[in-house]
């Protein structure tokens, strides 16, 4: 009896493998006609050589959802130029549009003119928040095929954006896939669970598709108002002594506000107890009903946008208090390193050989993924100051195109300094040193650098500045001498 | 002239910059000295810092000869010895120094280097005489003559000789370089020598001046210069220069003590152009320095009275004094130094935050006015429950401790022990405030020491 019970139990399982066996096959065929490669060329900018503008082919994916549209992760669409897709892994190449894109979501809607693109394609379904966990793969076209590749969950994070608060929740699997991270599909049976949006070493970054749908659906009914952010700082209170001095009753719970924001209701040592009914422990973190414990950050965009209320309560003043929050929008144009990120060329000034550029995220980033460690420290340390009414933003002196008009002035000393003053006018932009430019004192420019810097003081000639900047242009092969906007 | 070159064999304890009342193991190490006037040794600072015990071996004599360190400039990396066991000067001549050697002209060193025993002599010639950084303070630049004889490890206070004379001495090489060996040359040996003349090591004063070229025809006749010529600007000034008010920014230095400035900042020294701060170094703390100046368009003659400063201290390397702290209830503070931040590794740069890198380096300069005279760190936390809690256990920068601006490890040692609320809340320079229960931790501070075996709470 016990033999043949066993045997029954083994022939059922060899049976049931072949059948889900069967079904993935299925399943594979089907994705052929819902994911097209992407190739993109683009102007690629050196911020440091803003003039110089180089093209560079990006090689993505993109998956196609209802209405005649493709969504891929907005990475490498930044300054495009043309945009290709090609559907069925090999074959003909159509020309797509970008007709939604929104960086901080990583997120962009392509489309295709003729209709007959969109004969044999077919949408796809995305997961639910509760099934993102199981049998993963990662899907692409491959040398004209479908590549899949397991992956296995690993966790939810909530990551910051490179210089900003902007939060953003990801998948993180396991995959031995190579080279991922340009928006291949992340699968789980019939359901997209994601797109790859990078990977570093092992570890796929994937967006979720819960995002990926809300997105689409505020994107389709115009109601998409962006990502907000929580824009304060805040420590554990895991110290119960640091509670304890709040005169917190009950247990030590949520966490302590070290840095009220500039666009909240909150303030200093505000404790903060729960945002929208989560309690948040002394970790900072809140039991997500889909994703787990995670940061409480993504209360910012769990289901919520920018302009949309976050409720918190808080501890101040020893008395419990409800406060409602409007979530801020993602938007980092006006700190004090501008961060834009979305199609901007790079902007700058020549005079006689200097290179002026705006203090920018860009700026920063072209010293690689690794600027905070790598770009000229005091320039980054700028990342950590505020903006004031006098200094929105900063304009730094990136480098010295030789010539004897600068003479004197081409050492490294002068490189990477920020500048305080041009002629007696204080410069926050290149629109204030171009004004600045026009009124020379007694036939000087005078331009002096922030305290501290390497060199304090530029002085050039100013009759001699349209002659010098001629003959600069033409020998360093610069087509304009500004680039303002 | 061999017979006066000894070696002096070290043993050296340095201390742990986080773990203050702790030190390194003991090591060995030995270098290379000569015999000057006075019954006196000279060799390198980084041959005896950190010293628990120097002995010396005088030529092909196998006795051991105590000494002890008599003076020593860690700025300029030279030190003097007095020898406490008698008879050792007995048969041996001072060497006298010479004068600055001429590029190109012969140099014997001589010494004990490593791979071998006995006294070792190479020749080569001076390749060229600079202001160059020297290592062993980290922050500091003097003049330097860089030659191809050999210098190796062991060579280090030993003499070089040019006809019979000292005119250098031997202190280090640069990684990667092959044939470049440095010397100190005779005016930085003589301004140590002067120096300490009075008993007491007092520095090389410092002016204060960023000074840089002024080559830009621009420049020039916006100062009402010839578009060619001599004298170099003057771009920033210290905070204290600019407190004392005797030199300005674009004062044009036409002359340093007598030396001509050429507008690329150099000055003609013994037929070498070398940067003028060399000039600057010339005078003794307290001493006056002569320069000419062009300010508003007219030749002046300013003195400008120099001191030796001890702002930039922090920012190089520190020895022979043990390091500040204060050890209260676990958590271990001391001053935000150089040799502290070093213990986070050879890429400290990138591990510390850049609030302390800030710090360290550049309030003094943008925004004196809020600098602090000394910023201290919690350096680490010595595990115990009252202060278990405690998450920033390190490397964090202290910004006010129950409510007082901390501007020394004075001023926080007042803070917590004045405290008379039932807590101590420390806040430190992110905006990160941490808590302690003021009788708790002071019922635990005795155990503390005890169980970590820190012989006291502080160090000032």
């Amino acid at each position: 009896m016990k033999i043949i019970k066993s045997l029954l139990t083994a022939f059922a399982i060899a049976f049931t493998n072949q059948v889900s066996g069967q079904q993935t096959d299925k399943i594979e065929t089907d994705w052929q006609n819902s994911i097209v490669l992407l190739d993109i060329t683009r102007k690629n900018h050196n911020f440091r050589i803003p003039w110089d503008k180089r093209a560079q082919s990006v090689s993505k994916f993109g998956v196609v959802i209802k209405d005649k549209e493709l969504i891929t992760t907005a990475t490498g669409l930044a300054n495009h130029t043309l945009i290709r897709i090609q559907k069925g892994g090999r074959g003909k190449w159509t020309n797509g549009k970008v007709n939604w894109i929104d960086y901080q979501a990583n997120l962009a809607v392509l489309g295709v003119e003729s209709d007959d693109f969109w004969k044999d394609l077919k949408p796809v379904k995305f997961a639910e928040s509760k099934k993102l966990k199981k049998n993963l793969q990662v899907i692409r076209w491959r040398g004209g095929n479908i590549e899949k590749r397991a992956a296995e969950f690993s966790r939810f994070t909530v990551a910051d954006a490179n210089f900003n608060q902007a939060p953003r929740i990801e998948l993180k699997a396991s995959s031995e896939i190579e080279g991922a991270g340009q928006a291949e599909l992340m699968v789980s049976g019939d359901k997209v669970i994601g797109l790859v949006a990078s990977k570093i070493s092992g570890t796929c970054s994937v967006i979720p598709a819960p995002f990926i749908t809300d997105v689409i659906r505020l994107r389709e009914s115009n109601n998409y108002n962006g990502l907000g952010y929580f824009d304060f700082i805040w420590q554990p209170a895991s110290n119960p002594a640091v509670t304890d001095y709040f005169k917190l009753e009950g247990e030590p719970r949520g966490v302590l506000v070290i840095k009220p924001g500039e666009k909240s209701p909150l303030k200093l040592h505000d404790i903060i107890l729960e945002v929208d009914g989560f309690p948040i422990d002394i970790q900072g973190d809140y039991l997500d009903p889909d994703f787990g414990h995670v940061i409480m950050e993504y209360l910012a965009c769990r289901h919520k946008w920018a302009g949309d209320i976050v409720n918190f309560k808080i501890w101040r003043d020893g008395k419990i208090k409800e406060i409602e929050f409007k979530l801020p929008k993602a938007d980092f144009s006006d700190n004090l390193v501008t961060d834009r990120p979305n199609d901007v060329e790079p902007t700058y000034l020549i005079v006689g050989g200097l290179v002026f550029v705006p203090l920018s995220a860009e700026f920063l980033s072209s010293w690689g993924g690794d600027w905070q460690r790598s770009a000229p420290f005091r320039l980054v340390f700028y990342n950590n100051q505020k903006a004031n009414k006098d200094q929105k933003s900063l304009v730094v002196l990136s480098l010295v195109l030789p010539d004897f008009y600068n003479i004197g002035y081409q050492q490294r000393s002068s490189q990477n300094i920020v500048i305080e003053k041009a002629n007696g006018k204080l410069i926050a932009s290149l629109d204030d040193l171009a004004q600045a430019i026009k009124s020379p004192k007694d036939g000087f420019h005078i331009f002096e650098f922030k305290k501290g810097s390497t060199l304090k003081k530029i002085i050039l000639n100013a009759e001699k500045l349209d002659e010098a900047n001629q003959r600069i242009t033409k020998r360093y092969g610069i087509p304009k001498l500004q680039k303002l906007k | 002239m061999g017979r006066s070159v000894v070696q002096v064999m070290v043993y050296s304890q340095t201390p742990i910059w986080d773990a203050p009342w702790r030190n390194n193991s003991v090591g060995g190490s030995s270098g290379s000295g000569f015999v000057i006037e006075g019954n006196r040794v000279m060799t390198n600072a980084h041959v005896v810092g950190w010293a628990k015990q120097i002995v010396l071996r005088r030529f092909q004599d196998p006795r051991p000869w105590l000494a002890k360190v008599e003076h020593i400039s860690h700025e300029c990396d030279l030190a003097v010895l007095k020898v406490e066991t008698p008879g050792f000067f007995d048969g041996l001549d001072s060497l006298t120094i010479g004068e600055l050697p001429k590029v190109q002209s012969p140099v014997i060193t001589c010494g004990y280097p490593s791979g071998g025993e006995q006294i070792s002599y190479t020749r080569g010639v001076v390749s060229r005489i600079e202001m160059q950084n020297y290592v062993h303070i980290g922050n500091k630049a003097f003049l330097s003559v860089q030659t191809d004889a050999a210098i190796n490890p062991g060579n280090s206070g030993g003499p070089v000789f040019q006809d019979d004379k000292v005119v250098g001495v031997a202190f280090m090489g640069i990684p990667g370089l092959e044939n470049t060996g440095f010397f100190i040359p005779p005016s930085v040996i003589r301004h140590f020598l002067e120096d300490i003349e009075d008993g007491k090591y007092h520095g090389f004063p410092k002016a204060g001046v960023r000074i840089v070229s002024l080559q830009n025809p621009a420049y020039r006749k916006f100062l009402g210069l010839p578009p060619t010529g001599d004298g170099a600007r003057i771009d920033s000034l210290a905070d204290y220069t600019e407190k004392d008010g005797i030199l300005k920014t674009d004062d044009v230095i036409l002359e340093v003590g007598g030396h001509r400035v050429g507008s690329d900042g150099t000055i003609l020294l013994k037929g070498n152009r070398v940067y003028c701060t060399a000039a600057f170094q010339e005078p003794q703390d307290g001493g006056m320095l002569k320069l000419k100046i062009w300010r508003d368009r007219k030749e002046i003659d300013v003195s400008v009275p120099m001191k030796v400063r001890k702002e930039e201290e922090n920012t190089g390397n520190l020895y022979d004094a043990l390091p500040r702290y204060y050890v209260y209830a676990g958590l271990v503070f001391t001053p935000l130094t150089l040799d502290y931040v070093k213990t986070f590794g050879r890429n400290w740069r990138s591990v510390a935050n850049l609030e302390m890198i800030y710090e360290l380096y550049y309030r003094k300069n943008e925004k004196p006015e809020t600098a602090r005279k000394e910023p201290v760190v919690l350096a680490a936390t010595l595990a115990h429950p009252v202060n278990a809690d405690i998450r920033l256990a390190s490397r964090a920068m202290i910004d006010k401790i129950n409510g007082k601006r901390i501007e020394s490890l004075e001023d926080l040692i007042e803070a917590l022990e004045k405290n008379e609320k039932k807590q101590h809340l420390i806040k430190f320079g992110s905006g990160t405030i941490e808590s302690l229960n003021a009788e708790e931790a002071n019922n635990a501070h005795k155990d503390i020491l005890e169980t970590y075996s820190i012989p006291s709470d502080r160090r000032l």
